[in-house]
C-alpha cells in the first residue's frame, strides 16, 4: 500500500464566532447574533483563522483540503492562496440570510462522505457541538479557538497552536488520537430548570482530537465547591471596598463571591461594576464599561482564572479588552483564584489570548494570584503570540 | 516481574477494646511497698503534702488493670496495625529502625527519670549530651549554635518565622517587610508557619526544571521581603541547583533564609546550608537522625542559625561555661521566648547523637549515597509497571532520595485510584505509601522513599506488592476498590474525619458521642 501523498483536513468556519464575546454576551448562538448585531458586534472569527492558517501555508503540500464554497470557509482560503476540494452542501447564506447550525451539520456529513481525516474549525463550543453531533467520534477535531466560550477540550490553546498541532501530525505521522469533552454552557432556553445560564457546563459527549497535550487547551473545570481559603478572601475583599472608586468584577464564581459577601447580587457571567455599595452597571460590553471608566476616574478590577484551562483573559471575558484594562492600570487589577484550582492547571501558567498584541505589556510576566487571605501563587501569563506552553 | 515470594497474610483480629474499658475496680499493676517509718516521720503522709484545696474529690476515672492485661492491650493493638516492623517506604518521612541499643540508653534512669527543674548540677551529663549535638549539628550545618526546643519540623518552622520577626523588629523594619516567599513544593508548614507569624506569603510553583525559576524568585523579591523559606531537594526529590544564586537575591534585599531540612537523606555530608549562605535550618531528629516518629514517639526540630540570629533564639540555651561545666543560660531581651517547654524532648536528642556518633561522617555519607541508589534502583522498577508514570516525565535529571509517581493512567483505564491502591497494599503486609501534600498536581500521586535502612529484597518485595496491586486493579477492580480485606478493621469513611460531630479524640468526647452515657 503506498504511504498518502498528504493529509485530508475538512475546514470549517463560522464567520459570526466570538461576535458576542465583546458586547458582553455570552455566545453567538441562538437569539444572540442579532443582539450582537444590534450592540455594534463586529466579526472576529476570520482574524482569529488566519493567524491559524499562517503557519500552515508553508506545509500547504502536507494537506489536501476540504472546504464548503463561499464564508463557512472557501473565501478564507481562497484570500490565503489554498487550493481545496469543494464540500457542501451549504444554504445560501448570501442570499440575505446567515448560514446556520444546520448548515454546519451538513458540511460536516460531506466531509465525511469525501473521506477527510481530521476536521479543523475555527468556532466556539456551540460550532464544536454541532460538528461533534454529526462526527461523533470518527474523525478527530481540532479547534481554532474564535468563539465566546471554549470549554471543550478539542480546541488549541491558541490559533497558532491549531496549526502546530497538524504541523506536528504530519511531521510524525500517526500522532495518537485522544478522547476529550465536548461541553457548552447550560443555557436557560435549553434547560428552563436551571438557575441561571452559563454557569454550569454541559457534557454532549467524547470527540476524538489529535495527543498534543501541550498545545491543546484542557476542558473547563467547573467545581461548585469553592475553596474555603477563596470563601475566607472573598469575604475579606468585600469588607475593605474603598469610597468613590468603580469596582469591576470579572465573570464567574469566584469574583461573584465577593459581591454575594457584600449583598449584592451582580449577573454572575458577564462584567458587573458598583460604586460606593450601589450596583452600576450590570453585564457590561466592552464600550459599556468604556463609558464608565470615563465617569468614574479611580477603578478596580477583580478577575477569576478558569479552571483546568488556566484562561485569565480572552475566553467569555472578551469585554476585559486591552484597551479597557490599560485604563484600569496594572496596579488595579486583583487576580483570585483557588490554590487548588491554581494547582489543576499544568503547566502553572495563566494564558491570555487576546485579539490585540500584548507582547511587552503588563499582561505578560509573573503576576501574583490571590489564593487565601494573605496568600498568593506567583503565575506567570503566557500570551498567543508567546513560545508554546511549555508541560512541567 | 516478581521477584520475591509473596506471603499470605492477614492481621490478627482481636475486636480489641479501649483501654478505658478494660480492666475492674481494684485491680493493679504494681503493688507498691508502704512507705517505711523512718521516712514517714520525715515527709509525714502523703495526703497532708497536697494542699486541701487541690485534692480530688472523686476518684480518677482511670482503668485499673494488671501488668499483665496492660502488656497484652497493647500487644494486641501493634499486632493489629503490622507491628510497626514491616516495610514502610512511606515518602517525606525518611522511615528508619530506630536501634534498641538507643532506647536501653533513654531507659536508664539518668534520662528517664531526670526532671526539668532539678538543679542544672545534677544534670551535667544531658545537658552535656544536649551540647555535643548542637556541635555536631554545627559541622554537619555551618551553622553557630542549635536549639532543640521545637517538638517537631513545624514547630522548629515557626521558630523561623518568628525569629524573622523579632529580626526585622529589632532593626525596625517589621512594618516594612511583611512578606515571606516559599515555594509550591517546599513543605506546607513553611507557608503554615509563616502565615501564623502574621506574614504575607508567596508561593513560587513549578516551571520548566522542576523549580521555579530564579527570575520568578526575582520579581517577587523587595524591601517587602522579610524571608525565603524552602526545601531543598524539594518534596518530589528534585534539587535547585540555583540555590545560592537565590540566597543571595535575597540577602541582597534584605531578607533572611531558611533551609527546611526535612529532605536532609539524600544530602547528608553533601551540602551544608551556611556553605550556601543559608542564615538558618531545621534538622528533623525523629527522621533524618534515627529517632522514632509518629506512634514510636516524640519528635524534635532541631533549629540552628546563624551568630547573627543567636540573640533571638528561644530559651533557656545549654552553654558550657569557662570552668567546663554546662548551664541553663536564659535567653536575652531579644529572643523570641519559649516554643515549647524547657529545653526540648532530651531523650530523641540523645537517641539522635548517640545513633550519630554510631554513624560518623563516613556513615552519614554512605546513607545519603544508599538512599539516592535505592530511590534510583525503585524508579526504574516502579516505571516498569504499566500505568505508572514519573510525576513530571519530561525532566531528565535525577531525583535524589524521592520519586514522586502518578497513578493517573491507571486510575483512567480502571477506575482505581491511588487511595484505592494505598488501601490494598497493607493486605499484603506491609505499610501503604505516602501520596502527596495538598494541593495535588500530579494526577493520582505516590511518593515512596527507600532510604538507606531497606534491603533490596524488602524493595523488591514492595514494588512487587504494587505491581500486583496494579494487576488486580485491571482484573478485578472491585477487590481493590473495596480494600482493606485482609486487617482487622475494612474501610472506613473519611467523611468522619471531616465532621465534628463525629470526632471522639478523647474518652469522654467517645462515651457523648457514641456510648450515650451520662
Amino acid at each position: 500500500m503506498s504511504k498518502p501523498r498528504s493529509v485530508s483536513v475538512g475546514f470549517l468556519f463560522n464567520p459570526i464566532a466570538g461576535m458576542g464575546g465583546k458586547v458582553g454576551l455570552h455566545g453567538t448562538d441562538h437569539d444572540n447574533f442579532t443582539r450582537a448585531l444590534a450592540r455594534g458586534a463586529s466579526p472576529v472569527a476570520r482574524e482569529r483563522a488566519l493567524r491559524a492558517f499562517k503557519p500552515l501555508v508553508a506545509f500547504r503540500e502536507s494537506f489536501s483540503f476540504v472546504s464548503p464554497h463561499g464564508e463557512m470557509g472557501g473565501d478564507l482560503l481562497d484570500q490565503l492562496g489554498i487550493e481545496y476540494t469543494q464540500s457542501g452542501p451549504v444554504s445560501d447564506g448570501k442570499a440575505g440570510g446567515r448560514t446556520s447550525a444546520e448548515d454546519t451539520r451538513g458540511v460536516v456529513q460531506s466531509m465525511l462522505d469525501l473521506d477527510v481525516e481530521i476536521i479543523l474549525f475555527a468556532g466556539g463550543d456551540g460550532t464544536a457541538r454541532d460538528i461533534y453531533a454529526v462526527s461523533g467520534p470518527k474523525v478527530p477535531l481540532i479547534g481554532i479557538p474564535a468563539g465566546v466560550k471554549m470549554r471543550s477540550g478539542v480546541f488549541a490553546s491558541y490559533p497558532e497552536n491549531a496549526a502546530q498541532i497538524l504541523i506536528d501530525h504530519v511531521s510524525a505521522r500517526g500522532a495518537a488520537e485522544i478522547h476529550v469533552e465536548i461541553l457548552d454552557a447550560v443555557t436557560t432556553c435549553e434547560h428552563p430548570e436551571a438557575d441561571q445560564a452559563g454557569i454550569g457546563s454541559e457534557f454532549f459527549g467524547l470527540a476524538l482530537t489529535l495527543n498534543s497535550r501541550s498545545l491543546l487547551q484542557s476542558p473547563k473545570l467547573s467545581n461548585p465547591h469553592q475553596e474555603l481559603g477563596v470563601l475566607e478572601l472573598a469575604v475579606a475583599l468585600s469588607e475593605s471596598f474603598d469610597p468613590d472608586v468603580l469596582y469591576l468584577f470579572g465573570p464567574g464564581r469566584t469574583t461573584s463571591l465577593i459581591l454575594q459577601a457584600a449583598g449584592i447580587s451582580g449577573s454572575l457571567i458577564g462584567v458587573d461594576a458598583i460604586y460606593n455599595g450601589a450596583i452600576v452597571g450590570e453585564d457590561l460590553s466592552e464600550l459599556e464599561i468604556l463609558a464608565l471608566l470615563e465617569s468614574y476616574p479611580k477603578s478596580f478590577l477583580f478577575l477569576g482564572v478558569i479552571g483546568g484551562q488556566g484562561f485569565l483573559l480572552g475566553r467569555g471575558n472578551q469585554q476585559l479588552s486591552l484597551p479597557v484594562l490599560e485604563r484600569i492600570g496594572e496596579e488595579n487589577i486583583y487576580i483570585l483564584a483557588g490554590s487548588k484550582k491554581l494547582s489543576g492547571i499544568v503547566p502553572n501558567r495563566l494564558l491570555v489570548d487576546l485579539d490585540e498584541n500584548i507582547e511587552g505589556s503588563f499582561l505578560t510576566g509573573y503576576r501574583e494570584v490571590h489564593t487565601s487571605p494573605g496568600r498568593t501563587t506567583l503565575c506567570s501569563l503566557i500570551s498567543a503570540t508567546g513560545a508554546h506552553p511549555v508541560m512541567i | 516481574m516478581i521477584k520475591s515470594r509473596i506471603r499470605k497474610y492477614h492481621a490478627p483480629v482481636w475486636d480489641e477494646p479501649l483501654v478505658m474499658q478494660l480492666g475492674a475496680e481494684g485491680r493493679q499493676g504494681v503493688a507498691l511497698p508502704i512507705t517505711e517509718p523512718a521516712i514517714s516521720e520525715v515527709v509525714g503522709s502523703p495526703e497532708d503534702l497536697i494542699p486541701l484545696s487541690m485534692r480530688r474529690t472523686s476518684a480518677l476515672g482511670l482503668p485499673q488493670l494488671s501488668e499483665f492485661e496492660v502488656q497484652r492491650h497493647y500487644l494486641h493493638l501493634s499486632q493489629e496495625t503490622l507491628g510497626m516492623m514491616q516495610i514502610s517506604l512511606f515518602g517525606t518521612c525518611t522511615m528508619k529502625y530506630n536501634p534498641r541499643v538507643n532506647e536501653k540508653i533513654v531507659y536508664q534512669p539518668y534520662v528517664a527519670e531526670i526532671n526539668p527543674h532539678q538543679d542544672e548540677k545534677t544534670l551535667q551529663g544531658s545537658l552535656e549530651v544536649v551540647s555535643r549535638f548542637d556541635h555536631l549539628l554545627r559541622e554537619l550545618s555551618g551553622l553557630d549554635k542549635f536549639v532543640f526546643q521545637a517538638g517537631g519540623g513545624a514547630d522548629a518552622a515557626y521558630i523561623q518565622a518568628c525569629i524573622t520577626r523579632a529580626f526585622h523588629a529589632s532593626r525596625g523594619e517589621l512594618a516594612q517587610r511583611n512578606e515571606i516567599i516559599t515555594t509550591s513544593q517546599a513543605h506546607p508548614c513553611n507557608p503554615a508557619t509563616a502565615s501564623a507569624a502574621g506574614f504575607k506569603v508567596i508561593t513560587l510553583p513549578l516551571e520548566e526544571n522542576g523549580y521555579p525559576s530564579l527570575e520568578a524568585l526575582k520579581s517577587v523579591v523587595s524591601s517587602r521581603t522579610a524571608a525565603l523559606m524552602v526545601n531543598n531537594p524539594d518534596d518530589i526529590g528534585i534539587y535547585n541547583p540555583n540555590i545560592r544564586e537565590w540566597v543571595e537575591v535575597v540577602h541582597q534585599a534584605g531578607g533572611l533564609c531558611f533551609y527546611d531540612h526535612a529532605n536532609f537523606n539524600g544530602v547528608m555530608t553533601r551540602i551544608r546550608a551556611a556553605d550556601l549562605g543559608f542564615d538558618a535550618c531545621m534538622f528533623m531528629l525523629h527522621k533524618t537522625f534515627g529517632g522514632p516518629k509518629g506512634g514510636g514517639g516524640p519528635a524534635v526540630g532541631a533549629y540552628g542559625c546563624t551568630s547573627e540570629l543567636i540573640p533571638f533564639l528561644p530559651g533557656p540555651l545549654v552553654e558550657r561555661n569557662e570552668g567546663g561545666s554546662y548551664e541553663l543560660r536564659d535567653a536575652g531581651d531579644l529572643s523570641i521566648g519559649r516554643v515549647r517547654e524547657f529545653w526540648g524532648n532530651v531523650p530523641t536528642v540523645i537517641r539522635a547523637y548517640s545513633w550519630t556518633r554510631a554513624m560518623g561522617i563516613e556513615g552519614l555519607r554512605d546513607a545519603a549515597n544508599i538512599s539516592v541508589l535505592a530511590n534510583n534502583y525503585m524508579e526504574k522498577r516502579i516505571l516498569s509497571i504499566p500505568g505508572i508514570t514519573k510525576g513530571l516525565p519530561e525532566l531528565t535529571q535525577r531525583r535524589l532520595e524521592m520519586t514522586r509517581y502518578s497513578l493517573g493512567e491507571l486510575t483512567q483505564e480502571t477506575g482505581v485510584t491511588t487511595i484505592d491502591i494505598q488501601n490494598r497494599m497493607p493486605d499484603y503486609g506491609i505499610d501503604g505509601y505516602w501520596l502527596s501534600h495538598e494541593p495535588w498536581f500530579i494526577p493520582e500521586p505516590f511518593t515512596p522513599e527507600a532510604g538507606e535502612l531497606w534491603s533490596i529484597e524488602d524493595l523488591d518485595y514492595w514494588i512487587d506488592v504494587l505491581e500486583i496491586v496494579c494487576t488486580e486493579a485491571r482484573e478485578n477492580p472491585e477487590l481493590v476498590k473495596s480494600a482493606p480485606h485482609n486487617q482487622p478493621v475494612h474501610q472506613l469513611s473519611g467523611a468522619n474525619l471531616s465532621d465534628p460531630e463525629k470526632w471522639a479524640t478523647t474518652w469522654r468526647a467517645y462515651q457523648r458521642k457514641y456510648m450515650e452515657i451520662d
